[in-house]
């Protein structure tokens, strides 16, 4: 297992090494270099800057420097003093801007994959146990129409409903009493009464596929010989549904974190912008618009990271709770 | 061999299996996969069916613990007795979900399957699977106390160095362990009836005369009755006390293993006969039953062995009735017009 | 008729139907005895209702926006004056006498409502305007080649607002506008797919045939592209295009960017078969004769599962028509005066606006049918490109 482990960590190495080429590649990307741009910003906001302060950024970034010099100059500064450059729209570091979101966007995104499971599981279970009654049809159907909405139509029409319905409208994770007010109950229940609705819309990118991979390997697995075998061991079949096929069907569904991590994440980005989450998707919107490319590439390297962080997990999750890979010395 | 072994109350009835029939309803039409069968499994006894695939064999033991997938199966007719302490129950007639089937199934009766590969999940060690077993049926007041009988019974069926392999998952066990681990399972719970459906078919031979060294010890110790569920008729013939041939959803002969083996009297057991070496005869006379199994979906309307028969009686054999069964000598049963 | 004589003719016809009918599936079993993998693959696509529906609905879907010229009663950029955030024009069936006519609308005319001070639309009902079809109007050239001079259906008077779906911000028509946005829309997913599709079976075929560590190299490539979130990436590339290219160049840049993750997946569905049929008989055969690696791969090993591609690139195209419908959306797409369905979307986005003028999310209902139809006729092409399989 802890083999396993360190393998993985290993395979995992050049993956963020290449990560980290593109997102640099990203921020090399628009014509102009980025001190042009920086210094052009600023002479619109009415700040001139003076020749050594000009040179004072080319040095720190190694700006004058060949393309790997600055790559390297870069990744050192974020490895070793967590510096990623200066965000000139936001005038702060880009450590500094991203560090005041990631936490809630980690959060929407890890509660968005635990609602995606917490329901794709029982109906996946439930449709492919009934198979062909009107329940597995709703979820198909559903499911179909699921795959086919995309995140920000859904947080459209949910939010036109909602207010429609309510008058209430979802617009952000807090309501504008609550925006800037420290951590209090009332601030929390405020929280909770905003942000099942992105949730709910982030999930449901995932949760149509899930069901599906669900319901298919379980319909397979559940008329496998060893559920005969246990069923003529007189278990009761609920318990013995549970023990065996549907413990081996979640199984596969681990694996799927490998791409709905990335679906929820890029799900997460374009709802925040469509509802006005204060999370990492509208700086990343913001800083593209305005060609504020080190904060783009940090985030997309963050984001990038993060989720090939979460895949590794999920991996090493998968090889914890199924022995078949736990002791296979040779596929994985 | 075993019926040396058994006492004069062998002849007592576990089992009757009476004109059961056993259908699956498909879009494409009926399969009538069990058409009447009857059977009898005494006490203590073996009995072996034997047939070639299709012909039903695996569908009357599923049946008999009412592990046919339904729909599309259904038990259409005919009585399954369980005589269990005293009291009668007819199997046919209980919910296949319901508590008392439950108490059957591997209590009363255990059963091994044809495919050590896959009767086992791969998400739970061995040890814990039989144990459950043990555990659902109250036979051990705990947890310890079940992995201790596991590791005992794990012991019984050959297992080496049973008190680590308790702990071992299918995967890290060869075909002949998962066979044996599921033999372990199958008697845990001390059952009067084991099934053994195909119990060798996948294995190599040697691995295959281990286990049927080890049914048969076991069943010397336990007294259990065996339903012996193979198309090999070696294994069938070593084993079995009484034989029962089927074809095509038909018991088409039954008799003692010693009746069948040395005078057959249906023209298909004298074809599977003939069809197989055997070492007091000459080597060269093998002779392969003519034609194939007909698809159960277009089955003879009369004998269901008319179409391959060499002794086909034009008139009588396609007649579109039931063939009666003819007790030709005492106890030895055959469903064939030549006897009439 | 006779109550008698009723069940023996329709005996007789049901008996005839019957035999009519195994004759037929028997000519078409004898039929398929002899057909080829295209005439299977047909059969059995045209058994699946669903996937066959889809199909027409998206041919109807394709013509129309070609045609756009032709099909939308006006151009996309043609504004009404005082009509803006006008509501659909109702369409009626019965005149004031009560009376069915062919379909017709009123004049609509832009009042202030003088309580709450909005505009409001009301129905000038003196004078009924017929909705007729291949109504003339001012010569104009369908698909800049055929000169012509009228348009699919409208209103004899084109200064009488005809709004199927009502009209935006600026007063043109939503209707229109989306079958001319559908020109971007439908289209960037083929783009998009041929560069997936170029990439995909290039790099996958390379991979699976050399192995080794060119092989190594690009799984390592695909591992990550995979393994990383699409939106940030396409944000990033298109924020970095530069801002004063045109429609035409930023159409293919967004193309490309969208196919940068797409080939992948076919990447590695490509590899896996030709690992598997690497060492299949008619690739050792045809190597035995001497053929070249290139030609191995290309003629015989690429057809052999050119029908697993066909679908794999059918269901590939709704994503790249989300994926450009999303950057639209965000304003990082297509840019005005270009239309897609993302950027005509991209005026719904404020709540206040979609409360008070719901019709701007109808492009978000085509953008739906389209991705509907495909998933359908993906599943369908899958089921019907092994049609041994299901036999």
């Amino acid at each position: 297992m802890t083999a396993l482990i360190i393998r993985r960590i290993i395979l995992i190495i050049p993956l963020l090494f290449i990560i980290s080429i593109i997102s640099f590649i990203i921020i090399l990307l628009p014509p102009g270099s980025y001190v042009e741009t920086y210094v052009e910003n600023l002479e619109r906001t009415g700040f001139l800057m003076d020749e050594s302060q000009i040179k004072a950024i080319y040095k720190q970034y190694g700006l004058d420097r060949p393309a790997v010099v600055q790559y390297i100059l870069w990744m050192s500064n974020f490895l070793l003093k967590g510096e990623m450059g200066r965000s000139f729209i936001y005038q702060k570091p880009v450590t500094e801007v991203i560090m005041e979101r990631l936490p809630m966007s980690m959060a929407v995104t890890l509660i968005s994959l635990a609602v995606t499971w917490l329901l794709a599981v029982p109906i996946g279970i439930y449709s492919a146990l009934r198979q062909y009654s009107i329940g597995d049809y709703v979820a198909t159907i559903i499911g179909f129409v699921g795959l086919a909405l995309p995140n920000f139509l859904l947080a459209l029409a949910l939010t036109y409903l909602v207010f429609a319905k309510t008058g209430h409208a979802v617009t952000g994770l807090f309501s504008i009493e609550y925006k800037d007010a420290p951590w209090t109950v009332d601030k929390l229940f405020d929280l909770l009464g905003n942000i099942w609705l992105p949730i709910l819309v982030i999930a449901s990118a995932g949760t149509a596929s899930l069901i599906r991979i669900l319901r298919a390997t379980l319909l397979d697995e559940k008329n496998k010989q060893y559920v005969t075998t246990a069923r003529a061991k007189g278990l009761p079949e609920h318990k013995l549904i549970l023990k065996y096929p549907v413990r081996v069907a979640i199984n596969p569904l681990i694996s799927t974190i490998g791409w709905t991590l990335p679906l929820i994440v890029s799900g997460e980005i374009i709802v925040s912008q469509t509802l006005g989450l204060e999370t990492l998707g509208p700086v990343l919107l913001s800083a593209a618009m305005g060609e504020d490319m080190f904060l783009v590439g940090s985030i997309v390297m963050i984001l990038s990271s993060l989720t090939v962080i979460g895949t590794l997990i999920s991996d090493i999750l998968l090889a914890w709770i199924d022995p078949r890979i736990r002791f296979d010395k040779v596929s994985i | 061999m075993s019926q040396d072994q058994l006492t004069p109350m062998a002849s007592e009835p576990i089992l009757e299996i009476r004109d059961l029939k056993t259908h699956f309803m498909l879009d494409t039409g009926t399969v009538r996969a069990v058409d009447g069968i009857d059977l009898t499994i005494s006490r203590g006894k073996t009995l072996g069916v034997i047939g070639e695939s299709g012909c039903g064999k695996s569908v009357t033991a599923h049946s008999i613990l009412r592990l046919i997938p339904s729909p599309p199966g259904q038990i259409v007719n005919g009585q399954i007795l369980l005589y269990r302490q005293g009291e009668v129950i007819d199997i046919t007639r209980l919910q296949p979900k319901e508590a008392t089937i439950r108490q059957i199934r591997g209590a009363d009766i255990g059963m091994i399957f044809q495919e050590p590969m896959t009767s086992f999940g791969p998400l739970h060690t061995i040890g814990n699977q039989i144990g459950e077993t043990i555990l659902t049926h109250q036979q051990a007041e705990s947890a310890q106390s079940a992995r201790e009988q596991v590791i005992e019974l794990l012991r019984q069926v050959g297992i080496p160095n049973p008190e680590q392999r308790v702990d071992a998952y299918p995967h890290e066990f060869s075909g002949g362990m998962r066979q044996r681990a599921m033999i372990a399972m199958a008697i845990s719970c001390s059952p009067m009836l084991l099934i053994a459906d195909e119990p060798t078919t996948s294995l190599d031979v040697t691995i295959e005369a281990q286990i049927l060294d080890l049914l048969v010890g076991l069943q010397e110790q336990t007294g259990m009755a065996i339903m012996l569920i193979s198309h090999n008729l070696a294994v069938v013939s070593e084993m079995a006390d009484d034989i029962a041939v089927m074809y095509l959803g038909k018991r088409v002969e039954l008799g003692s293993a010693d009746a069948i083996f040395d005078n057959p009297l249906h023209p298909y057991t004298q074809g599977l006969w003939r069809s197989i070496p055997r070492v007091d005869g000459p080597l060269d006379k093998l002779i392969p039953i003519p034609g194939a199994v007909p698809s159960p979906r277009d089955r003879p309307t009369g004998c269901v062995f008319a179409s391959r028969c060499d002794r086909f009686i034009e008139g009588t054999c396609d007649e579109p009735r039931l063939v009666p069964t003819f007790e030709v000598e005492p106890d030895h049963f055959v469903a064939c017009y030549l006897y009439d | 008729m006779s109550t008698a004589s009723k069940p023996t003719f329709l005996t007789a016809l049901s008996e005839h139907y019957i035999r009519w009918k195994r004759e037929r599936s028997q000519r078409l079993q004898e039929r398929l005895y002899y057909a080829s993998q295209r005439e299977l693959v047909w059969h059995a696509f045209k058994k699946h209702r669903l996937a066959l529906v889809a199909l027409i609905i998206l041919t109807v879907l394709y013509t129309v926006s070609i045609g756009a010229d032709f099909f939308a009663p006006f151009s996309p950029l043609n504004r009404f004056q005082n009509f803006n955030d006008a509501p659909p024009t109702r369409i009626h069936l019965i005149t004031r006498e009560g009376k069915l006519s062919w379909p017709f609308v009123y004049q609509t005319v832009r009042v202030r409502n003088t309580e709450t001070f909005k505009y409001e639309y009301r129905e000038n009902t003196t004078h009924r305007h017929i909705i007729r079809l291949l109504v003339k109007t001012e010569p104009y050239k369908l698909l800049k080649v055929i000169p012509i001079q009228h348009k699919f259906f409208g209103l004899s008077d084109r200064h009488v607002p005809l709004l199927l779906f009502g009209s935006d911000r600026l007063g043109r028509d939503v209707f229109s506008r989306i079958l001319f946005a559908g020109r971007i829309s439908l289209f960037i997913g083929f783009g998009g797919v041929m560069v997936t599709f170029i990439l995909g079976s290039i790099l996958g075929g390379i991979s699976g045939y050399y192995g080794g560590l060119v092989d190594e190299i690009i799984q390592r490539i695909i591992e990550v592209l995979i393994s990383v979130p699409n939106i940030p990436i396409w944000i990033a590339l298109s924020a970095a295009l530069p801002r004063d290219w045109g429609t035409i160049k930023i159409y293919f840049a967004i193309t490309l960017i969208l196919a940068v993750r797409g080939w992948t997946g076919l990447a590695r569905v490509v590899r896996g078969r030709i690992i598997s049929l690497r060492e299949e008989e008619f690739a050792l055969a045809a190597k035995a004769a001497g053929a070249g690696d290139w030609r191995i791969i290309f003629t015989h090993l690429l057809p052999a599962f050119i029908s697993y591609l066909i679908v794999h690139i059918t269901l590939a195209i709704p994503g790249m028509i989300l994926g450009e419908t999303a950057l639209s959306f965000l304003g990082l797409g297509i840019k005005p005066p270009a239309v897609s369905w993302g950027t005509l979307l991209q005026d719904a986005q404020d709540i206040t606006v979609l409360a008070n003028y719901p019709w701007l999310l109808i492009p978000s209902l085509f953008v739906v049918l389209t991705i509907l139809m495909f998933n359908f006729v993906g599943d369908g092409l899958r089921d019907a490109a092994d049609p041994y399989a299901s036999r």
